[in-house]
């Protein structure tokens, strides 16, 4: 596949770079130290437009493309290697996205402006303690009473739980609750849009708890219960009983956004590592560099980044023909195997990228001040599970490859 | 309302040279290049004028569209009204005079300008005769190596920092005004304004519709530029090696002093 | 060969002279003060004298045009700053003379020139063909005059008239501290962490008889001190450069790299400054910085 850039797109790649010079590099290491991304930093993400990227100006998005938001997601990464930032960023992005497309108009208008100027966040909520994979098996139940849904339930290691009480106006998620019979399987969720705390107001019925994460400080990690808690109709999103199907969108689209974020942490180490080994002398003056093991690895290291960074441009490249160029011939399962590809390859690259970086770095990489752990961490994160686990995106590959029936025996 | 026109050049990241390891010669198609540090700072000024009271910012630049288009509209995303481009492969090589003299041509038929700011020198070649020359050429009134521009009530304040200390110069348009990378922090376009300059076009000028002759720089030949070190370092892990190193760069000092 | 050099203050006269010494012909200079000029004149054939207190460039120009009508040079030489190069570019605008800035060195071929300049950020020198009528702007710290002549030169005034253009001239505050002329220079870089950490920057200057400066950041972002060493910034040549806490950018470097011994302190050992090092520490500038106080206090 031959792939290149507008030039839109590359003066957009630039604009990010000199923001975050300016802005995030200076403090990316005191951010995931102090466990938190400073306001200010995400108001002038905000004026610079960094947020609600593939929304409509209509509702206060930016009217940008997808590949955009994808390239924003990996040069922030590049200057925060602990991703914290970008994977805020990216949540508030691919989740609004994902508003924009089934969402009222109404929760629409009064909700994405606020994510775009950044006052508020809206990401993800629909892991329960049963495990993040099985979306159909969730336990939340909302139940419809006149013209509010009343919801019940808990959901845990959701991002940006402390974030949605500190910001002035809020925010919350895209949040699947059960409406249906608990026998219709995955045909009875409903998506909503969850603000626990609007316009600066905390509602009744949200009890947050706080997690404490080994990596990614500045974004928050947590779990919420919600006993009785009001959800008016118009934050309904899409039809009812439909939700499966609009998170799995949903889930596609963040899935590039956070493959991206991984190649960006990951080109920031083999960086590193390039300067390291060219200077760095062993052996009688012999550089690093001048191993032909050294050579072996790098090179297929950096081809295994090369290749999950192709992966993760052509799934955005489809999002946008999909959703915004509006492709008759594209549904959006064509994006099934693309994405998984992508969110496969790039964390699982990213994190063999950065445990042979810390071996050539030896005892200085086990420093903390080699800062290097910070980005093994923060994108360990997504080997693990987040926007789902490796083994979902390889079962999504071999559903689709094989056909659905031969691998359900 | 003023009508401004900045000049801008396309310049190597000399922080990514390259060289090769046998020659020494600069491997150039390696170096990414975009809009010289000086000259987007002249712009934000510019465009800063224009905020306040109204106006035009024209850029200019010599180039192929090919390798000069995205700098351009890296320009029109900035706030940029308008934009010419003279077109010439040979953009590298001519000489400063023929600079001069293209400027000065577009300047005839393309202005008048109340304003020429540019970039003091540029962030590769540094050579900062640029805009002297083009103020001389012109008969216009010139202050160059600008670190502090204010535009207020027809009046042009500006600071500069000279080897004997600082210069403030009052002066009113037309003038020609070079600026410093120290001038302020330029401003970084949003999406919306990426989007809005992908509509925008440059008028594309050819280089010998400006002028007749075109005068290149003969270079020999460019290599790294290196000063033999003597490169003994001490990697101080122990007091030991510290005390050693410290005593040879010690007896250095004492030398020296 | 007919030579107009612009001095714009003594310091220049050993180096501009330096640059043209084994270049035969008429050597005449351009200064604006009386008391510059009565000091070039010992040196030069012949000095125009435009009193103009304040530089202004358009005052020069005014300056420049008259001195051209009597005396057309084949080279115009001056030095790469920010005056010099305005001479020079003004020179080269109403003369249509070719010109180059940041000349390390010169060489007569023929009836031209081969002249060497660093560019890309002073990571490269070119070398390149010219042909008077010529400006040559050369770099601080590469030329000296060896054998410094007598010479009975005359100085010729030139009127100027005075452009409507207010100028306000605020001297540099003469301090002790100056770092163009001292024959050691310690300079700080990020490495140094507190403003207050600079006292034991200038404890280890004034030990030496020294100077202290900064890299770009500690002066322009942090505001540690009024200037720094760098291609924006000041250019020194001293004796002993000690780098303390400096990475080595390529624009810090060209403000330093003419230094005749380079003398880096850096914790990190990929610093590239460790590249064009003379004597190096890789090692907590924390600790080293102190223990060469002591041992220098100790004699």
């Amino acid at each position: 596949m031959y792939f290149e850039f507008t030039e839109d797109e590359e003066i957009f790649r630039e604009s990010v770079e000199e923001f975050s010079r300016r802005y995030i590099e200076p403090i990316w290491v005191d951010i995931d130290e102090k466990n938190t991304i400073p306001f200010d930093l995400i108001k002038k993400m905000g004026e610079q437009g960094l947020f609600a990227i593939p929304v409509s100006e209509e509702y206060g998005g930016m009217g940008g493309s997808f590949m955009m938001t994808t390239i924003a997601a990996e040069v922030i990464a590049y200057y925060d290697p602990a991703v914290a930032i970008a994977v805020y960023m990216l949540l508030n992005n691919g989740w609004p996205m994902a508003l924009d497309l089934y969402g009222t108009d109404e929760a629409k208008g009064e909700i994405l402006p606020k994510v775009a100027s950044g006052d508020a966040f809206f990401g993800i909520a629909s892991t329960e303690s049963h495990g993040g994979s099985d979306v159909a098996g969730i336990k939340s139940f909302a139940k419809k009473e006149g013209d509010v849904w009343i919801a019940n339930g808990e959901k845990v290691f959701i991002s940006g739980v402390r974030e949605v009480q500190e910001l002035p106006a809020g925010g919350g998620w895209f949040y699947l609750a059960k409406t249906g019979s608990l026998d219709w399987g995955h045909r009875n969720i409903t998506a909503f849009a969850l603000l626990p705390k609007w316009n600066g107001e905390l509602k009744n019925g949200f009890k947050p708890t706080l997690y404490e994460e080994i990596g990614r400080g500045g974004l928050s990690s947590g779990g919420f219960i919600l006993e009785d808690f009001e959800i008016e109709d118009k934050y309904r999103i899409g039809e009812e009983n439909k939700g499966f199907y609009y998170v799995l969108e949903g889930f596609n689209i963040a899935r590039i956004l956070v493959a991206a974020a991984c190649l960006g942490s990951a080109q920031w180490a083999l960086d590193q590592a390039a300067e390291w080994l060219k200077n760095r002398k062993l052996f009688n003056g012999r550089r690093l560099s001048s191993f032909q093991g050294i050579h072996f690895r790098y090179a297929e290291l950096y081809a295994e980044l090369e290749a999950a960074r192709l992966f993760t441009y052509r799934a955005a490249r489809l999002v946008d023909k999909l959703y915004m160029e509006k492709d008759p011939t594209l549904k959006p399962r064509d994006l099934n195997i693309p994405v998984a590809l992508a969110k496969l390859k790039a964390p699982e690259a990213a994190v063999r990228i950065y445990e042979e970086v810390l071996k050539w770095y030896g005892a200085y990489g086990y420093m903390k001040e080699s800062n290097i752990y910070r980005g093994w961490l923060g994108t360990f994160s997504y080997v693990i599970g987040a926007e789902g686990a490796q083994n979902i995106m390889r079962l999504i590959i071999a559903r689709d490859l094989l056909g659905g029936e031969y691998i359900r025996e | 309302m003023m009508k401004i026109l900045v000049p801008i050049k396309l310049c190597y990241d000399v922080g990514q040279m390259k060289f090769d390891s046998n020659t020494g010669e600069p491997i150039l198609d390696a170096v990414p290049r975009s809009m010289g540090e000086a000259d987007r700072c002249a712009l934000e000024e510019a465009l800063k004028i224009k905020d306040s009271i109204g106006g035009e910012v024209v850029v200019v630049t010599i180039g192929e569209a090919r390798t000069h288009s995205k700098m351009l509209r890296d320009a029109f995303a900035m706030g940029a009204t308008g934009g010419y481009l003279v077109s010439t492969g040979d953009y590298d090589k001519i000489d400063l005079n023929t600079v001069t003299m293209i400027f000065k041509a577009l300047v005839e038929a393309t202005g008048p300008y109340d304003l020429i700011i540019m970039g003091a020198g540029s962030t590769d070649t540094h050579s900062s005769l640029l805009p002297p020359m083009l103020g001389a050429k012109l008969g216009i009134k010139t202050v160059v190596g600008i670190d502090k521009l204010e535009y207020a009530d027809g009046e042009i304040t500006a600071v500069c920092t000279y080897g004997d200390g600082s210069y403030t110069y009052k002066l009113k348009p037309p003038a020609l005004l070079s600026v410093t990378s120290e001038a302020n922090l330029p401003r970084i376009p949003t999406i919306k304004d990426i989007l809005r300059a992908k509509k925008m076009k440059f008028e594309e000028l050819s280089v010998e519709s400006l002028v007749e002759n075109i005068g290149k720089v003969d270079v020999l030949g460019i290599e790294k530029y290196i000063v033999p070190r003597k490169k003994l370092i001490w990697e101080v892990d122990s007091e030991d090696k510290l005390a050693e190193a410290l005593e040879n760069i010690l007896s250095v000092l004492r030398e020296g002093v | 060969m007919k030579i107009l050099a612009y001095i714009p203050d003594e310091d220049w006269i050993e180096q501009i002279l330096g640059a043209v010494e084994d270049i035969e012909g008429e050597l005449t200079a351009f200064v604006l003060n009386e008391k510059l000029a009565e000091t070039a004149v010992k040196r030069f054939d012949k000095v125009y004298l435009a009193k103009i207190e304040r530089f202004e460039l358009n005052t020069v120009r005014e300056a420049v045009k008259q001195v051209l009508k009597e005396y057309n040079p084949d080279i115009l030489l001056a030095p790469s700053t920010n005056k010099g190069r305005a001479v020079a570019g003004t020179f080269m605008g109403l003369t249509d003379a070719a010109g180059v800035s940041d000349v390390i060195r010169i060489e007569l071929e023929g009836e031209s020139m081969v002249l060497e300049r660093l560019v890309y950020g002073g990571t490269a020198k070119a070398r390149l063909k010219m042909h008077p009528p010529l400006s040559i702007c050369i770099s601080p710290g590469y030329f000296k005059m060896e054998n410094v002549l007598d010479k009975p030169g005359e100085v010729i005034e030139v009127n100027v008239s005075m452009p409507d253009v207010e100028t306000v001239f605020k001297p540099r505050e003469v301090s002790e501290n100056d770092p163009t002329k001292a024959d050691v220079v310690v300079a700080a870089g990020r490495g140094v962490k507190d403003e207050k950490d600079m006292e034991m920057i200038k404890e280890l200057a004034k030990a030496l008889g020294g100077a202290w400066s900064v890299t770009r950041p500690l002066a322009a972002d942090y505001g540690w001190a009024d200037s720094w060493i760098g291609i924006s910034g000041i250019v020194v040549s001293p004796k002993i450069y000690i780098a303390v806490g400096i990475s080595g950018q390529p624009h810090h470097m060209m403000g330093a790299r003419n230094s005749k011994i380079i003398i880096s302190i850096n914790k990190d050992p990929n610093a590239p400054i460790f590249e064009e090092t003379d004597y190096g520490i890789v090692g907590d500038l924390y600790k080293v910085i102190p223990k060469i106080l002591e041992k220098l206090r100790e004699g």
